[in-house]
């Protein structure tokens, strides 16, 4: 698709509903003030990892205007490149207004790029891959509604963690790359990672991705250039003087008992190992990889919270024709929904009633993981069934059984 | 997951039954239908998946879990840690220098003399812990005893030729480390004479002047971890009872104490005392004198209606324990990192009815409070709002000999000479004691393999031991108790590190709890997808080799 033709459609077809939804959270914003700073609190949006709080917090922000490096204290644990875009708002407890703009600008972005994904069409079709039933999808308009339009999203815009700002960086990474856009794609995908670690994990898919896009058979490519891709990436991340998780990692957790870091290690060990894994199985649909491995992310990463739920939602419309085949969509939505509802539910009951323990909210927590991971492993099969159903066209629509 | 993804690519078609008719029957028979054989590129890529998980276990997953939770163990010297502790590696050995001034005598008959005394010495002395030497005094006047106080002169024997009609006599000088004995002339030891009266006199003298610490010292020896065979010879169940007694009493030692002098009153009056000009009469001189030994720091109060635990006007022994209204006196606590040492002075009509049994030093009006301090009833004065300076005398020079006790100074002796066996007391207390602290955390460090020994524990057992050493080689000199002091401080400081005790109660039954969870779900997959490659990698070569 032309690039052009795109970015005219995304202006003239989505500035409604872009207006609609900067609207409604504005309106939120400022028809209920307590609301954000409720959000901000919530362990389920916040993070200590992610707070708007702990980026503004005068304490912060004095250390970082004196010349003191702000991580000591153990309060500030985020990329070091926030810290000027923070300080450079006003503060935030007087002109609340200027970062409720910054945060609806950010979820209008991501919106922006998840409807140019939608629109290229590369869910139902890569180059190496045809679904069969590829004219089965969304348009760029009702993806991005879904997006700017899930609770989970306006939940995380109103709470402002800046999570945010690493879900704008992947979803645009994904955009450039399928636009052919190699620099920008791994510009964008290095600031995700420089943000938040994890999100270099998607380098594989990403380059596999921006690979197939700019293929040319006449002008072949050999694998010099997959490698260059690569190292633009990975030298433009070795920029970061502090790169987040890794950052703090240190300070904090080799001064506790020894086993805490390596607690932090095992979560972090199955992202990595399924990174390489999902890219050789679904070589031949790169946004399939970056979908599952976001669904993975929002599963096991350290500190997940939902702002990584509807970065993997947002994308999970791409796959509109694959729909049919997923085997337990209402008992994911239900678990889902079971997990979002009692959530604050038993949090409130530990800890501001203390008529229940810890485990209410751990075992909720495990709830949620285990919607969250049969959404994703339905996917991955349904995807799976998909590419089978095109090498076996005679088993289309039959049962079948594992052996 | 992973399972499922592999395996839904290429599992499918079992489950589809092919119906095929016999027309002659007309009975169906239903048969399986064998699914297509495996695609070569779909073994090869199942292959690469399991070879990527397991690369990413072996190369990233196992290095940053062996480089998480190793723990960190520096070097410990083990050996010589329990060799302290064990004292092998220092006898607690006190060579006392003892000069003898001989006077005019010539120096034949001096050298004489000094001979036969030492024998009669070593023959009087069992304990090779306490070794007294006799010299001669080079330049006898007053003035280089107290010049050569740092040295290891302990005390000088003055000689002075007496009255010939009577024995030798002896007498401590009250201010000075000298003994002063008299003698007749007569008595002096001939050139060739095996044994003299006067050389036996002298050294029955020096053993009773050193009998106190000679006790004190085998008992701190007896008590501490040393093993028996590096010990020196024990002592009598008699005396380490009393020593024992004596020791309990006192405080723990410090470099600094904080005395709190305090004044209660029944009533509105006395409102004032001279509290400071009695201290510096009567006290100063005692803490001047301790000085090399202890700092102290120093507080006063006042407090009016303030009433006593006991109200009953006469004390029997058992009031004198609850008399301390500690609810609601404020005597302050050992807050801060010197302990107090407390003196109340009591103004009241209240006297102690205990029978004279009790310890001769204490009068009637004062006990003491064994680690804690000192309390005297004080009949109301004369001009009733103001205590004087004079008033306080009596107070104020019971306290100084109570604290004294509470510090662990030998009661017998001449004051100098209490205060450098307090010295060495105290010395040999802080090797003994940083010693077996070393021992201690060398046993910790063997019993507990998962405990983590961070490097500034190792530094502070590495500088302990070499104040031990500087302490041991100096053993008795002035040098020493900084060295014993220094050491002791450190040990403490390595033994009570931390981050040593978050692990100690970490048994290994919790990593059990915490990797099983977690390597059941990872290991088995990752197992069983490489067995499974294995099997399937044997079935083909078997069938190449059939084939070929």
């Amino acid at each position: 698709m032309p690039k052009d033709k795109m970015s005219f459609q995304a202006t003239a077809g989505t500035a409604g509903l872009f207006v609609v939804a900067a609207a409604l959270r504005l309106l939120l914003f400022t028809a209920f003030p307590g609301l954000p700073n409720l959000l901000t609190g919530r362990v389920e949006i916040s993070t200590p990892v992610t707070s708007f709080k702990r980026c503004t917090c005068r304490r912060v922000c004095s250390l970082y205007n004196h010349n003191v490096s702000p991580y000591d204290g153990g309060v500030y644990h985020q990329a070091p490149l926030l810290l000027p875009l923070f300080s450079l708002l006003p503060d935030p407890s007087t002109y609340p207004i200027f970062a409720y703009i910054l945060y609806t600008l950010v979820d209008l972005l991501s919106a922006n790029a998840l409807y140019k994904i939608a629109e290229s069409g590369e869910g139902g079709a890569s180059r190496l891959y045809s679904s069969p039933r590829k004219e089965k999808r969304w348009s760029g308009y009702v993806v991005a509604a879904l997006f700017l339009f899930n609770p989970f999203t306006i939940a995380t815009c109103i709470g402002r963690p800046t999570s945010v700002f690493t879900t704008c960086a992947i979803l645009h990474a994904v955009a450039k790359a399928l636009s052919g856009n190699i620099f920008t794609s791994m510009l964008s995908l290095s600031f995700a990672a420089y943000l938040s670690m994890y999100p270099l994990l998607l380098l594989p898919p990403m380059v596999i991705l921006a690979y197939d896009r700019t293929y040319n058979p006449k002008a072949p490519k050999s694998l010099a250039q997959l490698a260059g891709m690569c190292t633009l990436a990975l030298t433009l991340t070795d920029l970061t003087p502090n790169a987040g998780l890794w950052g703090y990692s240190p300070s904090p957790r080799c001064s506790t008992a020894s086993v805490r870091s390596s607690f932090g290690f095992f979560w972090l060990h199955p992202i990595s190992s399924y990174t390489p894994a999902l890219t050789i199985r679904l070589r031949q649909q790169p946004l399939a990889v970056i979908t599952l491995l976001l669904g993975i992310f929002a599963i096991f990463k350290p500190y997940p919270s939902i702002a990584d739920t509807s970065l993997f939602l947002s994308l999970v419309p791409c796959f509109r024709h694959v729909f049919p085949l997923l085997r337990y969509s209402f008992v994911t939505a239900s678990v889902v929904l079971y997990g979002t509802f009692l959530g604050p539910a038993f949090y409130h009951l530990w800890i501001y009633a203390g008529s229940g323990n810890a485990n209410f909210f751990y075992a909720i927590t495990l709830v949620w993981s285990l919607g969250l991971s049969l959404l994703v492993s339905d996917l991955a099969f349904a995807v799976l069934r998909d590419e089978w159903e095109v090498e076996r066209p005679e088993m289309r629509g039959k049962e079948i059984r594992q052996i | 997951m992973s399972a499922d993804i592999q395996n839904d690519g290429d599992s499918k078609p079992a489950s589809t039954e092919a119906t095929v008719s016999l027309p002659a029957t007309g009975i169906a028979v239903v048969e399986r239908k064998e699914p297509p054989p495996e695609k070569e590129s779909d073994t090869q890529r199942r292959s690469w998946i399991v070879l990527s998980f397991w690369l990413i276990a072996v190369f990233i997953g196992l290095p940053i879990w062996w480089n998480t939770t190793t723990i960190y163990r520096a070097n410990l010297p083990l050996t010589q840690m329990t060799d302290w502790a064990d004292g092998k590696a220092c006898e607690p050995v006190f060579p006392l220098r003892i000069a003898l001034d001989v006077g005019s005598l010539p120096e034949q008959e001096a050298q004489n003399l000094l001979r036969l005394t030492q024998h009669a010495l070593d023959d009087l002395n069992d304990f090779s812990g306490h070794h007294l030497r006799l010299q001669l005094a080079q330049a006898p006047t007053e003035a280089t005893v107290q010049a050569r106080d740092d040295s290891n002169v302990a005390l000088t024997i003055r000689l002075a030729p007496g009255d010939a009609a009577h024995t030798a006599s002896s007498s401590l000088h009250p201010h000075l480390p000298i003994l002063d004995v008299q003698y007749p002339p007569n008595s002096l030891p001939t050139a060739n004479s095996p044994s003299s009266g006067l050389a036996t006199y002298i050294a029955t003298q020096l053993g009773a002047t050193f009998a106190e610490e000679q006790n004190i010292i085998s008992y701190l020896l007896e008590t501490s971890s040393i093993t028996p065979e590096h010990r020196p010879k024990g002592i009598s169940q008699e005396v380490v009872d009393t020593v024992s007694k004596r020791m309990t009493r006192s405080l723990k030692y410090s470099q600094t104490y904080h005395l709190s002098f305090s004044l209660f009153t029944n009533g509105p009056v006395p409102s004032s005392w001279d509290i400071e000009a009695a201290i510096d009469e009567y006290m100063k001189p005692v803490l001047d004198m301790l000085r090399p030994i202890h700092d102290f720091t120093i507080d006063t109060q006042v407090q009016l209606y303030a009433s006593p635990g006991v109200q009953s006007q006469v004390l029997g022994k058992e009031d004198l324990s609850s008399f301390i209204n500690a609810a609601e006196w404020p005597l302050s606590p050992s807050i801060g990192g010197a302990p107090t040492v407390n003196f109340i002075v009591y103004i009241g009509n209240q006297t102690i009815g205990v029978p004279s049994e009790t310890d001769a030093v204490e009068t009637s009006q004062s006990w003491m409070i064994p680690q804690w301090g000192s309390v005297y009833l004080l009949a109301p004065p004369a001009e009733a709002a103001h205590v004087s300076s004079e008033t306080l005398k009596q107070p104020i020079l019971t306290f100084t000999s109570h604290l004294l006790t509470l510090l662990g100074t030998p009661q017998s002796g001449s004051l100098p000479l209490r205060l450098s066996t307090l010295a060495r007391i105290r010395s040999a207390d802080l090797l003994l004691r940083a010693s077996s602290s070393l021992g201690s955390l060398a046993r910790l460090t063997l019993a507990l393999p998962s405990i983590s020994i961070p490097s500034n524990v190792a530094d502070g057992v590495v500088k302990t031991i070499q104040h031990l050493e500087l302490a041991c080689a100096g053993l008795g000199g002035a040098k020493s108790l900084e060295h014993a002091r220094i050491a002791e401080a450190e040990a403490e400081r390595a033994f009570f590190e931390k981050s040593m005790v978050g692990q100690l109660y970490f048994p290994d039954e919790h990593k059990v709890a915490v990797y099983l969870p977690l390597l059941g779900p990872i290991g088995v997959p990752l197992v069983m997808g490489l067995l499974n490659e294995i099997k399937a990698w044997k079935t083909r070569r078997n069938q190449k080799l059939k084939a070929a």
